[in-house]
């Protein structure tokens, strides 16, 4: 994997070799014009980021060290998962991601009570804030939310969740309604610190994706099966954050330049 | 605004940027009234630590005026003359609270891009690759700090600007570093590398209570530096047949108590394994030249402790077992420069902290590139570049 990887930069066939002029993008395996690096792109090739980094390197000594001093340009293209690492990607998991339920379980330790991290979550504005740097969640009342997330070409994903389970101070589960494009449901817990060192709460977050294996979904799990783990620990971080400063950290509207300053 | 650059490897610009603005209620906006290059921004300059994006605005050194809060600051003031430490603080969560500020759990927007490598991200620096939380640095006329009543310490009245720069990684850094080497009175301290970093770990060595510090270099204005500010001994690399041997010697065949890496990843190393480590990084086989580090733990005293403050990357050929033989103590971090800043201040406003020689060069920011080469090359015997947005 790492050398198919490494080869696609300096190859220069950022779109694979099959992708004929004008031919419609098949789903999950780049895009003609997947350039632009979006945030669920930026988390999918995280995921392979840390095998880049070290195996890259020792598959480099075997290859020789041509170009070898793009070394650090080439772990910068896979950890910021520009397109070509996308297009390795979709080639990578096309085989055996189809079909089957991906979930995933992370957990994070908050130093605040469970009761008021529970409330905190529930707010309206709170999932908004913790998963919006892979889908904008609007809350549709109180117990339903319309998750939209953007994929590459400017297509769009959306589902709906409602709450099945709410159990306060202690957990909330949830499931995608009839009709989404990729069945999903998730559950967040509220227990004791695992610690005897720090008091706080351990909140874990499971997540799963049941895709229908049609070329939506299956495209969807491509870009997201990948990483699901990586999606959920970002997202708890980012409520950790909430929850113990009030904010989010984050590189928005800064200045940089370049047009996408983050 | 107008900010320095890194456009690519060994092309650093200046361009016309957005101003920052405030985006999170703890943030403050500070006017950059000086800002200085690092040593650490030489690996990336270089090509050798990755995630840089072209147009990310760099430097993590700086002190400036606070021109703006955000709602929730409640203890900086407009107005403040303010040093604020490179690695970005929360204040609030278990390692905060630990004085592991580096370590802080809340700061990194990107964990990501950090976590595959290192098994849990650290805190966000100014500057520092998207790696280290892809934050706009301070070689600016403007830069956005969070959590701004963690981060920004007032300077005091009759400590000048010059002073207080360093009081942002250099000293915070070296002081760490001393403080890492749990002096108890009379101990020697071998520092490698008289830049910055280790001219204030030497500086900081005397101030707690270190007996004889030995400064190691090749440069002959940075080991005059180490003797006539520092009142270091030194010992030249370039001139010596063997760094072990000299060593050895002075301290009567002893071997310095603790030894403290400021080198890194780029090491000018000497003899064979320098040579070794030059090549392999050259070819992209790995990333660091560890010689300084390398020679550090030879030097070592049995049981004594090894701190590391330069640089790495994934280092590899490193000698495990001299480390465990000898039964030495290691100590490394980023700094945790919250954590000392008070007591530096202190130092400053005494008159016993002056670091401000180590600004050799000064530069408008629009001679930014300039002020990185000659860094970067040692030209003119420069030891630190500063840079005046105003």
């Amino acid at each position: 994997m790492a050398v198919e990887l490494l080869r696609a930069p300096a190859a220069g066939t950022r779109n694979g070799p099959s992708q004929a002029p004008g031919a419609p993008a098949r789903p999950g395996t780049g895009s003609p014009s997947g350039v632009n690096v979006g945030d669920t792109e930026r988390v999918v090739s995280a995921a392979v980021g840390g095998v880049l980094a070290l195996l890259g390197l020792a598959r480099r000594s075997l290859g020789g060290g041509a170009a070898a001093l793009a070394g650090g340009g080439l772990l910068y293209r896979g950890l910021t998962g520009r397109c070509h690492l996308y297009g390795a990607l979709g080639v990578n998991t096309a085989a055996g991601q189809s079909t089957g339920p991906v979930e995933v379980r992370r957990s994070v330790t908050v130093d605040r009570p469970a009761d008021e991290l529970y409330r905190l979550w529930r707010e309206p504005q709170t999932p908004a804030r913790v998963f919006g740097f892979f889908a904008d969640v609007a809350p549709v009342d109180p117990t339903r939310a319309r998750w939209t997330v953007r994929l590459p070409l400017g297509r769009t994903l959306t589902w709906e969740t409602r709450v099945t389970e709410d159990r306060p101070g202690q957990a909330v589960r949830w499931e995608s309604t009839e009709g989404a494009p990729v069945r999903n449901s998730g559950e967040v817990t509220f227990g004791p610190s695992l610690s005897p060192l720090e008091k706080g709460t351990v909140v874990t977050l499971r997540v799963r994706f049941t895709p229908p294996g049609g070329a939506v979904g299956g495209g969807l799990v491509k870009l997201l099966g990948v990483a699901p783990d990586a999606l959920a620990g970002k997202a708890l971080k980012y409520f950790r954050s909430l929850a113990e400063t009030g904010e989010i950290p984050t590189t928005d509207r800064q200045p940089a330049a370049r047009s996408d300053t983050r | 605004m107008r900010a320095l650059y890194w456009n690519g490897v060994n092309d650093l610009r200046v361009g016309t940027v957005k101003d920052p603005e405030i985006v999170n209620p703890r943030d403050v906006i500070l006017k950059v009234r000086l800002s200085t290059t690092c040593g650490s921004d030489l690996h990336f300059i270089d090509g050798y630590i990755p995630t840089m994006k072209p147009g990310d605005v760099i430097g993590h050194e700086f002190m400036g005026e606070v021109v703006e809060t955000g709602p929730a600051v409640k203890k900086v003031k407009k107005g403040d003359r303010v040093v604020v430490p490179s690695f970005i603080a929360c204040g609030a969560c278990w390692y905060c609270a630990q004085n592991l500020y580096s370590l802080c759990d809340n700061t990194h927007p990107k964990p990501e891009l950090q976590e595959p490598l290192l098994g849990y991200p650290t805190g966000g620096i100014y500057g520092y690759t998207h790696a280290f939380g892809g934050y706009a640095g301070s070689h600016a006329e403007y830069v956005r700090v969070p959590h701004a009543d963690v981060g920004c310490f007032p300077v005091p009245e009759g400590v000048r600007d010059e002073q207080a720069l360093f009081l942002s990684d250099a000293a915070p850094t070296g002081f760490m570093g001393a403080d890492f080497c749990g002096l108890k009175g009379g101990e020697t301290v071998a520092v490698w590398g008289c830049g910055g970093v280790g001219l204030m770990a030497q500086k900081s060595a005397w101030l707690l209570g270190a007996g004889r510090v030995i400064g190691i270099d090749r440069l002959p204005e940075r080991l005059r530096m180490a003797r006539e500010n520092v009142g270091s001994e030194t010992i030249d690399f370039s001139a010596v047949d063997s760094v072990p041997d000299a060593l050895k010697e002075m301290t009567g065949g002893r071997g310095p108590d603790c030894c403290i890496d400021s080198v890194g990843m780029e090491a000018h190393g000497s003899g064979l394994m320098g040579a070794y480590d030059a090549v392999k990084q050259q070819l992209g086989l790995h990333t660091d030249r560890a010689d300084a580090l390398r020679q550090a733990i030879y030097c070592c005293r049995k049981g004594g402790t090894l701190v590391i403050l330069g640089v790495y990357g994934v280092t590899d050929k490193f000698p495990l077992g001299i480390i465990m033989n000898k039964g030495m103590t290691v100590r490394t971090a980023q700094q945790h420069g919250q954590a000392y800043m008070p007591r530096l201040l202190a130092h400053a406003a005494k008159g016993e902290l002056d670091p401000s020689f180590l600004a050799t060069h000064r530069f408008r920011l629009e001679d930014g590139p300039t002020g990185y080469r000659m860094f970067k090359h040692k030209e003119d015997g420069c030891v630190r570049s500063v840079f005046l947005p105003a």
